[in-house]
């Protein structure tokens, strides 16, 4: 895949789409109609922002001024469109030209209004990419064969000879995108993409779009959410006698993270590792003891209780164990109601009232079951309870510690895809932690590694699975089970061998290294930087990528 | 012959079949006889007067030690005061300091474990270390020595009381409370942003309420005694004031008239057990693992 812009984990890049202030009107007869008012937003690499609000909210315009597609009466009235730094509102209508259907795409909403119907898929597909120049007739042709496969059409090559009306609506949408994707844009902006489109078809492509979103790194949106740097919580243990020295656990020790706007973010490692805690001290339930936790640019590391008090409302918590994490002498109406009131949310009871039974039936409860207490409900219930108190506030940022470990395996299945289609409704950001590798591969843009208190990899999730760097990750990976029974037979299993050391005295240098089978005298010297390996791939070993078993061979070494 | 040994293990293994009457008496009956003594104790507190046809403090020197007769139920003591007259009024101060004093200490007690419990770091060591240092003395001893500085009469008695008093309930609250906030309907609670106070007060404390209402109820009964104890010490009420603990000490010489000082006795040990019974009832009642069916 040819990657046009980096997605990155650090991300120190500028955003590729900068709007500011923009404005567009209408000059009507009966006066100027304000459609876009002062509009500013950014979409980094490898982002998807989401653009919500109800029909003649501006959302089409909007789309339509970042591509200057706008046609009298309307006009830019002011702001300022930069994309990948370049003035936009200033270019010529050459430089215009060359933007559009080349780096800066456009997916529109009816797929059958945006396809020529007297021409075939083919000459349509090949006309785009020959004429920003990037192709030659015959590289074109043979590209959009591929790029119809890719989009998931069966028989691209009889399929591409047809005619736009021999195809489904959903069909159509897929040539769409095609079409937007031929030339490798960095920007592709989506207006409503899957309104025309029936609901199972709605699904495929939006799966479609995240999956070109990974695939090639195309941004759809975002800023960065939350910026955690050097993250310290240390928890004295009690002394054990008046003269022994006190000990410490290093549960979190200087861990970096990022989570962009709208993303899900994987934070996975074995029981122990700190991710409660880490996500404990992300919430400020504790205070850490050093680091900066930057929360929309608010550093929040060290914000009294009544400072953070106002950012309570943004970020909100999804709890392990469904059976603790509710009051069980409050009922389900209070425990949803009380956030609703204390925050301002609800005025009267009615209100709150009214609230309640919506976020009830929001999660797929019943809003009879408001006045019903927790002990009334099974796990699955109780953690949709759980999660709609957490949405009562109208969180931008949720972290999920362990939403499903406490659950049967089909009621887990059901929660995760409640917190899929929550995130797809409010446009969420989730730190969704698990130990559970299966489900945060499925659920997650990127994966964060953690053991003893310290980040050893980050990467995009489908990345990670695939090229795991560190030698930790890998053995985490072989643990996950894969359906398929002869594929699960034939391959390698590592064992990860003995406990993990303790997180009162760890290990000096890398952390990993007692329990690492390519470990060197170094590895207990010098402790590895999180360093990039690839674009937005981060690891922290030595000998990054160097940790290849085939399946005999390991067991010889390890065994013999 | 295997259906007969079959038929009979079946029919031994069916529990005893109670009848819902049967029932009820097996799990509430005991809590209900407490409350039923305790009521009754209440309701004679309430209308002595009316009960007896005497003044608790008249003396009548003529018929001083009399044994019981039918003018005087319970006869009379060495200044002729009719002793089940003193008996009925002495309900009044027994029960009401009994039950202050232990509410008081309560509410005091519960709030500052649950403060220390909740605040950790300083302030737990602060109020956890001084209720170490009251519990180190004998309570009785202690508030004996307060009382004493602080002089006769029954309010004094109450503080010096209370003083000794609330160190078990903060012990007992700081306990259940550590326990409820690490849960994490505390922790989600403290996500919203609700403050400390409201936490502790709104989700907290009701959680943990139940074993702090069985130690209240149990000791009412304790705080009785000890109350009547201070008052056979000396202390406490004001001497013509009647009060079981100075009647029993009135009577503690006269050992050939028993009555002065069984009597009050007898009352003391029913009001206490009253509020046993009542305390292992609600004891059962909120912790389901010694439910009695």
């Amino acid at each position: 895949m040819n990657v046009a812009v980096k997605p990155s984990a650090a991300g120190l890049v500028p955003p590729v789409l900068e709007v500011r202030d923009l404005k567009t009107q209408f000059f009507t007869d009966e006066g100027v109609v304000r459609a876009v008012d002062g509009v500013s937003f950014s979409v980094g690499a490898g982002e998807a922002l989401g653009i919500v609000g109800e029909s003649g909210s501006g959302k089409s315009v909007t789309a339509l001024s970042l591509m200057r597609l706008l046609e009298e009466p309307s006009r830019i009235a002011g702001g300022e469109i930069r994309f990948q730094g370049r003035d936009v509102l200033g270019a010529d209508p050459e430089e215009m030209r060359n933007l559009r259907g080349g780096r800066m795409a456009m997916v529109f909403q009816d797929p059958m209004t945006s396809l020529n119907p007297v021409l075939r898929i083919a000459r349509q597909l090949v006309e785009t990419m020959v004429v920003h120049g990037n192709y030659t007739g015959d590289q074109a042709a043979d590209r959009a064969v591929k790029m119809l496969g890719r989009m998931g059409i069966n028989a691209p090559e009889r399929a591409i000879h047809s005619y736009p009306h021999q195809f489904s609506g959903g069909m159509r949408q897929r040539v769409v995108l095609a079409m937007g994707m031929s030339n490798d844009p960095v920007l592709l902006i989506a207006d409503e993409p899957t309104t025309a489109l029936d609901v199972t078809i709605q699904a495929q492509i939006l799966e479609l779009l995240r999956e070109l979103n990974r695939d090639f790194g195309t941004a759809g949106r975002s800023e960065r959410l939350l910026e955690v740097r050097g993250l310290v919580k240390h928890f004295p243990l009690p002394k054990s006698g008046f003269f022994q020295k006190r000990l410490i656990v290093h549960a979190v020790d200087g861990v970096d993270l990022d989570v962009a706007r709208g993303e899900t973010v994987g934070l996975v490692g074995e029981s122990g590792c700190g991710k409660s805690t880490l996500a404990r001290v992300l919430i400020r339930i504790h205070k850490p003891d050093a680091g900066s936790i930057v929360f929309e640019g608010q550093d929040i590391a060290a914000a009294s209780a009544a400072e953070i008090r106002p950012l309570r409302r943004r970020m909100q918590m999804v709890f392990q164990d469904p059976y603790a994490s509710l009051n069980p002498r409050m009922t389900v109406a209070d425990t949803i109601g009380e956030p609703l009131r204390f925050h301002g949310l609800a005025a009267t009871a009615a209100e709150t009232r009214e609230q309640v039974a919506e976020l009830l039936s929001t999660v797929g409860l019943n809003p009879k079951a408001a006045q019903r207490y927790p002990h009334e409900f099974s796990g699955g219930q109780r953690q949709r309870i759980s999660i709609a108190r957490a949405l009562a506030v109208k969180p931008d940022f949720i972290i999920a510690d362990e939403p499903i470990s406490a659950l049967d395996v089909n009621i887990q299945a059901q929660i995760i895809n409640l917190m899929l289609e929550l995130q797809e409704q409010f446009g969420l950001t989730y730190l969704f932690i698990a130990h559970d590798l299966a489900v945060v591969r499925h659920i997650s843009d990127r994966v964060v590694v953690l053991y003893l208190g310290k980040v050893v990899e980050v990467a995009r999730s489908g990345v990670l699975f695939e090229r795991p760097l560190h030698p930790y990750t890998r053995y985490l990976i072989s643990a996950v089970p894969v359906p398929d029974a002869a594929v699960e037979r034939q391959r390698v299993h590592l064992q990860l061998q003995g406990e993990p050391p303790s997180a009162v005295d760890p290990p000096s240098g890398c952390r990993f290294r007692t329990r690492c089978p390519i470990a060197q005298p170094v590895c207990a010297d010098v402790p590895p930087p999180l360093a990039e390996h690839e674009d937005g791939h981060f690891a922290a070993c030595h000998f990054a990528g160097e940790f290849r078993p085939t399946n005999g061979r390991v067991h010889a070494a390890r065994h013999g | 012959m295997t259906a007969l040994v079959d038929s009979h293990s079946t029919v031994l293994a069916v529990a005893p079949v109670r009848t819902r009457a049967q029932r009820w008496r097996r799990r509430y009956g005991l809590a209900a006889a407490g409350a039923a003594i305790i009521l009754a104790w209440v309701l004679i507190a309430i209308f002595a007067p009316l009960l007896t046809p005497y003044h608790p403090d008249t003396v009548e020197v003529t018929v001083r030690l009399q044994p019981p007769s039918p003018a005087h139920w319970l006869g009379t003591d060495a200044l002729g005061r009719d002793v089940l007259t003193r008996l009925l009024h002495g309900a009044r101060i027994s029960l009401t300091t009994g039950v202050v004093v232990v509410v008081v200490a309560a509410v005091v007690g519960t709030l500052l474990g649950g403060i220390a419990a909740y605040a950790r770091g300083r302030i737990e060591e602060l109020i956890m270390r001084l209720t170490d240092l009251v519990l180190c003395f004998p309570p009785i001893i202690l508030a004996l020595a307060i009382a004493a500085a602080l002089g006769i009469g029954t309010t004094n008695t109450i503080i010096a009381m209370l003083v000794v008093w609330w160190p078990k309930f903060a012990r007992l609250a700081h306990s259940l409370v550590i326990v409820q906030r690490s849960q994490e309907y505390v922790e989600a609670a403290m996500v919203i942003g609700f403050s400390p106070a409201r936490i502790l007060l709104r989700h907290i404390l009701p959680n943990a309420v139940g074993p702090l209402i069985v130690l209240v109820t149990l000791d009412v009964g304790n705080a009785i005694i000890t109350f009547a104890g201070l008052s056979f010490l000396g202390l406490g009420v004001v001497p013509p004031t009647s009060e079981w603990g100075s009647m029993v000490a009135e009577g503690r010489e006269l050992v050939s008239q028993w009555w002065v000082a069984t009597f009050p006795g007898v009352a003391i040990l029913t009001v206490v057990l009253g509020f046993n019974f009542l305390g292992d009832g609600i004891r059962d009642w909120l912790d389901p693992k010694s439910r009695r069916w």
